[in-house]
């Protein structure tokens, strides 16, 4: 490749990126003015919800690892940025959109250490011995929690500045699409690929498996945090109960409904099951039957999830170049 | 080249190597062959570090390599095809083959080597490796072992369920592989095929080397033609 062209693919790639970034701003301030501020908290938090299922779908989609505890590293996530930006303000930066934005990278870097220690186990156990495990490390972390009276024990935090928006949801969706799509396209995401097909002949091809199923955690565990600290700093609250079993469920039946292993598919899920629930409000109490049969109803039809494998694209015939 | 030296390996509890020793020299191709159950898929996997030897030592190019991970043997050039062929079937064709590269370097000529080998590959390429035949899968599955570009190749039956005439297929390339300086270690039921490719082969009795010799010379032996190969 020659230099000129490759200086020209950086220029296109940076203008798309602050074209990208303009529109994104551009739609934040259009909500701001013009949307009801219900219909806006739902549309970021499908925002939220689409980061947990992509950073989801990399272990139970794409490794092939079965991960029940989802809702653990996101609360790590949240209390980590939250207490850097509310209860420890380390002078007034934190508190500056800014400083949210380094509380919550710092938070998922913590999610991330967090999650290695869960990948550990994970070279030992499969299946439903793994997702044991992970489900009972993410109520150990929501216990701890619950009984650190500095982060407000079983009565949340308050209080926390309120940063995150449309604006960053999606800025950070963007970046968690483009990483996890830039990583299962190179070798190293092939190889995560391979674990899931067959652990014991992708081993004897040279992949490291031990080494890729704890990167794989440690990678989904840090954007899993990202979400928790972008939800608490947009809900300005977090309790242990925001971080309970269900919302780990929640994520799961995300990636399976959109499709195990599918990115748009992990979107799609994402905001299905973040939209469903709200437009079913006309039922009242009713909404929770409902959602359910909706959901077994849609694994009926399509047992492989919405998508499947595939991506939402390839179901269209391409065009001729 | 590859030295067995009382090798005991097995599952849990249950022993299937007793103290085996073999051989495999340079260039050459062995074949492996015995009943059911005689150890022939343990000694692969040992070899390739999928299982562990609770005694004895692997000796490859003169090194013990008993002690490393799967992946570090794959790099000194040891490459298993395993039995029931492993395809990552959710991959595409050329994806597996980028996996059984993941070591090396590849260049679009080592695809086009294994292309000529198998140029029904190149048609698949781009399908998904579940939905190729029996017969496709061996061979996606052989070349991407080769892939790797390995000094020895260990085959893990490679005729199984597969129809004679691809089975004649895939034993021709893999004399053909070996003729172009693959070492080769082919474990496999089908005896009289694998005597006919191999210049040496073990006979093998429930973990331990029962007979060993030119692959001539067993054909030749009544004794094991009765009892091995069906006659």
């Amino acid at each position: 490749m020659s230099a000129p062209s490759q200086n020209a693919g950086f220029l296109k790639q940076a203008t798309i990126t602050a074209v990208f970034i303009a529109v994104l701003w551009g739609v934040d301030q259009l909500l701001q003015i013009g949307l009801n501020p219900y219909y806006v908290r739902v549309v970021v938090n499908c925002g939220i919800a689409a980061i947990l299922a992509l950073s989801l779908n990399l272990i139970n989609g794409c490794a092939g690892q079965f991960s029940l505890g989802h809702a653990g590293f996101m609360a790590v996530g949240a209390y980590v940025s939250a207490t850097l930006t509310t209860v420890y303000p380390a002078g007034e930066f934190f508190q500056s959109p800014l400083g949210v934005g380094v509380a919550i990278t710092i938070g998922g870097i913590v999610a991330a250490l967090a999650g290695y220690l869960v990948g550990l186990p994970s070279l030992r156990l499969k299946g439903d011995y793994l997702a044991i495990v992970t489900l009972g490390f993410s109520e150990m972390i929501r216990v701890c929690f619950l009984n650190i009276p500095a982060v407000g024990g079983a009565r949340g935090m308050n209080g926390i500045p309120v940063h995150s928006s449309f604006f960053w949801v999606y800025l950070w969706a963007a970046l968690a699409w483009v990483f996890f799509w830039r990583l299962l396209r190179s070798g190293r995401g092939r190889a995560i690929l391979a674990l899931r097909d067959d652990e014991t002949a992708a081993e004897a091809m040279g992949v490291e498996v031990s080494h890729f199923k704890v990167v794989s955690f440690s990678l989904s565990s840090a954007f899993a945090g990202i979400a928790g600290g972008l939800f608490a700093h947009y809900q300005g609250f977090i309790d242990p109960q925001s971080f309970d079993f269900s919302r780990s469920v929640l994520v799961v039946i995300m990636v399976v409904l959109g499709g195990m292993g599918s990115l748009s598919g992990a979107v799609l899920g994402a905001v299905v099951v973040t939209v469903l629930p709200e437009s079913l409000r006309v039922f009242e109490s009713y909404r929770l039957i409902i959602f359910p049969l909706v959901l077994i109803l849609m694994m009926l039809l399509r047992p492989k999830g919405i998508l499947g494998h595939r991506e939402i694209w390839e179901f269209f015939p391409r065009r001729a170049k | 080249m590859l030295r067995l030296e009382g090798i005991e390996a097995g599952y849990g509890r249950c022993a299937v190597l007793r103290g085996l020793n073999l051989e495999v020299g340079k260039g050459e191709t062995v074949a492996l062959v015995g009943a059911n159950g005689a150890g022939k898929t343990t000694v692969l996997r040992t070899i390739s570090a999928l299982i562990r030897p609770r005694a004895g030592r692997v000796l490859f190019d003169g090194k013990d390599i008993s002690h490393l991970k799967p992946h570090e043997i794959v790099c000194r050039g040891l490459s298993h095809v395993p039995e029931r062929r492993g395809i990552f079937a959710n991959l595409t064709v050329y994806e597996n083959l980028v996996v059984g590269g993941y070591t090396q370097r590849l260049t679009s000529k080592d695809f086009e080597e294994v292309y000529t080998l198998f140029p029904v590959l190149r048609e698949r390429a781009k399908q998904s490796a579940g939905t190729l035949s029996g017969g496709e899968q061996q061979m996606l599955a052989i070349s991407r072992a080769l892939l790797s570009r390995p000094k020895l190749l260990l085959l893990d039956e490679p005729s199984l369920g597969l129809a004679p005439l691809v089975t004649k297929k895939i034993f021709e390339t893999i004399q053909r592989i070996s003729s172009q300086g693959t070492t080769v270690l082919l474990v496999e039921q089908n005896a009289h095929a694998a005597l006919k490719i191999s210049q040496r082969a073990y006979v093998l009795e429930v973990g331990e080397v029962r007979f060993a010799g030119s692959s001539k010379e067993l054909q030749a032996n009544d004794e094991i033609r009765r009892a091995y190969l069906g006659e």
